[in-house]
């Protein structure tokens, strides 16, 4: 009885994790993450979370809000929007987020009218320059845009607008911009649209409404390249029974992502008979030979040689790819070494998780090597692997060469049975357990 | 072995299980049973001084009774609605609303926010009893709707005061106001014969073709004091927006006054031929309503609809509805808001009735 007493109590709060959240929703915060092409979405550091409080300066926030109209075009309707609000460029510029480092941004919403999220390059949001156009409208029956003056020119009256995160606005289709600037007032505000997100037309007839987008409440900044692991030491002479700590310093185009990638580094050794390597980049000596020590992140990786004296294994060990990735990727990272290492073999295939921006990798993305040999990937070539099989000419290790090594990160593909296994386990254990409790009494 | 083993893991588990259950059965809260304007019969806090609105009418009339019970708000008020509204609803989270066209009661804030009960106000729907256990099942707190139209909004008061720990004067304060309010305009209505009646059309929208039509909770304050509602359709609506009618329809109705609502096509109706013909913009009776902090007449239908009536009543009948405007929109942004609404302000937001 007390046991069933005690599962009623339990139901409540059972109860409420069930709950489902409705999709469509207003919402108070705004995130600001960073991360790299191929990182999937919970990759992606915060940088800054901000309510909307701390954002409007009407209320004593940080940034500046302006006023502004907006036009749309879907192809049939015109839509106007009077809204309030702070720009993207000061919102990220305030979170600190490099904007010429941007390849793209995603902006993620609680309406699912149009998908989870929208898209755009740094070039469509930032770049390209947009417009309202107040002199657009739309022929009831077939949607044919015309001037609304009788001028014939579209174009007339445009101005310049800067992409928008609203704090309040007032919409309206099928609305001129001439006649909705005479009654559209910040009377008719509402902030149950928040945030939303405004940024104009390129042209007159560009049809943009579906990438428009309400309750936003992630911003999801992409950057160009990829970050940079280095490891100190790039070549070693160990002995049998020693050990050693190797350690990686990573260069990303922030501080979080220095942090974020440095915690999530994966090593492997290329011969554990040879050298093996824990998690934290701990070497146990075992064996002489040659081995290829990597850390690696993402598409992110540096290798060391590691050479132990002794009887050496008859076959070379050596890494497939080296030098700097010749991929059909965008990236144009280069790594450069003091080694002797070719980078004729490499072959790279592209991977990343959304449409690849415009443009990858800024022109002082170059990554130097420290000498011994740097192993630095390109921006956008994800999954090349290392093969001991290598074709590569002089990449012995303990030569100095340098070696590029492309390594996707081991998948721990044990873990969902170990898991699965665990929580029967548990399951088992309690019904065992309470079938011999209530036996004993 | 086996035996202590297996003693070990269940008293293991149990241990588990009572921590969350003791928890869950902390001291729960002295209650009193509430049967709401559904006919539910729930079980509310005794104290209760901690409430979530369902959505726009829910919060304004808590924010009238009880600013400082409310843990959250259907939607921020806007920059312009702000200065007259009570300050704690700024740093308020938002939940959206449970129903109207903006439904987007987002339970995830609903049930982060600590409310005691969630409160629904307004007209009574299809369905509502059901929706209204089926949320009550998912947030695992009390939900109780009040009815509070125009005819019940003294009762909601006084049921709100009642409710709230220790806001039944503030609840009978407002009731009272409001029950005067409601019975003058019964009482002038009465006085107004069906000659005299003026024909009113309630409209909105760019086209200025959304109208608030006959039967609409939205024009309630019409039907009270005394006007004819000159839009009349088949299938209402009680949304904001309406029905939207033909101009056809329109001239059908050729009503002998117009109202607009604020964002509409006031400000350029007179030149514009498709509506020029009309008898009221020929006369000049068309008018723009007030709009802060909410539409005076409606949207949502609320106790905005209080003031309405004594705008509408004064504009349309100003013998039988004899007041200052002023002094009485002062009076009630100070009941209702606690603004003082300056003879200024109070001009600026009269300053559009005055027709072409």
């Amino acid at each position: 009885m007390k046991r069933l007493r005690m599962l009623l109590l339990l139901l409540p709060a059972l109860l409420l994790l069930a709950v489902p959240v409705r999709a469509d929703a207003v919402t108070d915060t705004i995130r600001v993450c960073i991360g790299y092409f191929g990182w999937t979405q919970d990759q992606y550091v915060e940088k800054a979370s901000y309510t909307w409080q701390e954002l409007d300066d009407a209320y004593g926030g940080a940034l500046s809000t302006q006023q502004t109209v907006y036009s749309y075009y879907n192809g049939s309707r015109t839509y106007l929007a009077l809204a309030r609000g702070f720009t993207v460029r000061d919102l990220l510029e305030y979170a600190g987020v490099d904007l010429g480092s941007i390849a793209s941004i995603d902006f993620f919403t609680k309406d699912h009218t149009n998908g989870a999220y929208r898209s755009f390059t740094k070039y469509a949001l930032f770049d390209e320059p947009r417009y309202y156009f107040p002199n657009i409208a739309a022929n009831a029956e077939t949607g044919q845009l015309y001037a609304y003056d009788g001028s014939g020119d579209l174009w007339s009256g445009a101005s310049y607008v800067e992409p928008m995160l609203a704090l309040e606005d007032y919409t309206e289709w099928d609305a001129v911009g001439s006649e909705f600037e005479q009654y559209a007032d910040p009377s008719l505000f509402s902030t149950a649209n928040r945030f939303h997100l405004f940024f104009g037309q390129a042209a007159p007839d560009e049809a943009a409404t579906s990438s428009a987008a309400k309750y936003v409440y992630q911003i999801l900044v992409t950057f160009a390249g990829t970050p940079v692991l280095t490891q100190a030491e790039s070549n070693l002479e160990l002995t049998v029974g020693s050990d050693h700590t190797l350690a990686v310093t990573v260069s990303a185009e922030d501080e979080l992502l220095d942090s974020y990638v440095q915690s999530h580094i994966l090593w492997s050794s290329s011969d554990e008979s040879v050298v093996q390597v824990d998690a934290g980049g701990h070497l146990t000596v075992v064996g002489p030979g040659d081995a290829v020590v990597t850390a690696s992140f993402g598409s992110s990786s540096a290798a060391a040689g590691i050479h132990v004296a002794g009887d050496a294994p008859a076959e070379p060990v050596s890494a497939a790819g080296t030098g700097a990735g010749t991929g059909t990727g965008a990236g144009t990272g280069t790594g450069t070494g003091s080694g002797t290492g070719t980078d004729a073999a490499q072959t790279g295939t592209q991977s990343a998780a959304r449409t690849q921006p415009e443009t990858v990798g800024k022109p002082d993305d170059t990554q130097t090597a420290p000498s011994g040999g740097v192993y630095i990937l390109s921006p956008g070539a994800a999954s090349a692997s290392a093969s001991p099989a290598g074709t590569a000419a002089g990449e012995q290790m303990g030569s100095g060469a340098a070696q590029l090594v492309l390594q996707a990160p081991e998948q721990p593909e044990y873990l969902l049975p170990a898991a699965l296994a665990l929580a029967l386990s548990a399951l088992l254990g309690f019904l065992f357990g309470v079938l011999r409790y209530k036996k004993l009494r | 072995m086996k035996r202590y083993i297996s003693l070990l893991l269940a008293a293991a588990l149990l241990l588990c299980l009572a921590g969350c259950a003791a928890q869950a059965a902390q001291a729960p809260e002295p209650t009193v049973s509430f049967t709401d304007s559904c006919g539910r019969t729930v079980a509310l806090p005794k104290t209760l001084t901690r409430v979530a609105p369902s959505g726009a009418v829910a919060t304004m009339l808590l924010a009238t009774i009880a600013p400082e019970y409310l843990v959250s708000v259907n939607a921020t008020p806007s920059s312009s609605q702000y200065k007259y509204l009570p300050q704690e609803l700024l740093s308020l989270p938002t939940t959206g609303q449970m129903y109207g066209s903006k439904s987007t009661l987002n339970l995830e804030t609903l049930l982060a926010c600590g409310a005691q009960a969630v409160i629904d106000l307004g007209d009574k729907k299809d369905n509502m009893a059901a929706d209204l256990d089926e949320l009550q099942k998912k947030l695992g707190i009390p939900v109780i709707f009040i009815e509070a139209d125009l005819a019940h909004m003294a009762e909601a008061y006084r049921t709100l005061g009642s409710l709230l720990s220790g806001k039944q004067a503030r609840g009978a304060e407002l009731a009272d106001f409001c029950e005067k309010t409601v019975a003058m305009a019964e009482e002038n209505s009465a006085k107004i014969p069906a000659s005299e009646r003026l024909s009113v059309l309630y409209t909105s929208g760019v086209s200025g073709l959304d109208t608030n039509a006959r039967g609409s909770i939205q024009a309630q304050v019409l039907e009270l004091i005394g006007a004819d509602n000159a839009a009349v359709v088949e299938d209402v609506s009680n949304k904001g927006g309406g029905n939207t009618v033909s101009l056809e329809q329109l001239y059908a109705f050729d009503p002998d006054v117009i109202l607009f609502s604020a964002g509409s096509i006031y400000g350029t109706v007179s030149q514009n031929p498709a509506w020029t013909q009309l008898r009221a913009i020929q006369t000049g009776r068309y008018y723009e309503i007030p709009s802060l902090p909410y539409n005076w007449m409606s949207n949502p239908p609320s106790l905005n609809m209080i003031l309405g009536i004594w705008w509408a009543g004064n504009l349309l009948y100003p013998d039988v509805y004899d007041c200052d405007m002023t002094e009485k929109a002062q009076e009630i942004f100070r009941l209702f808001w606690g603004y003082a609404l300056s003879d200024s302000e109070a001009a600026q937001l009269l300053g559009r009735e005055a027709g072409a």
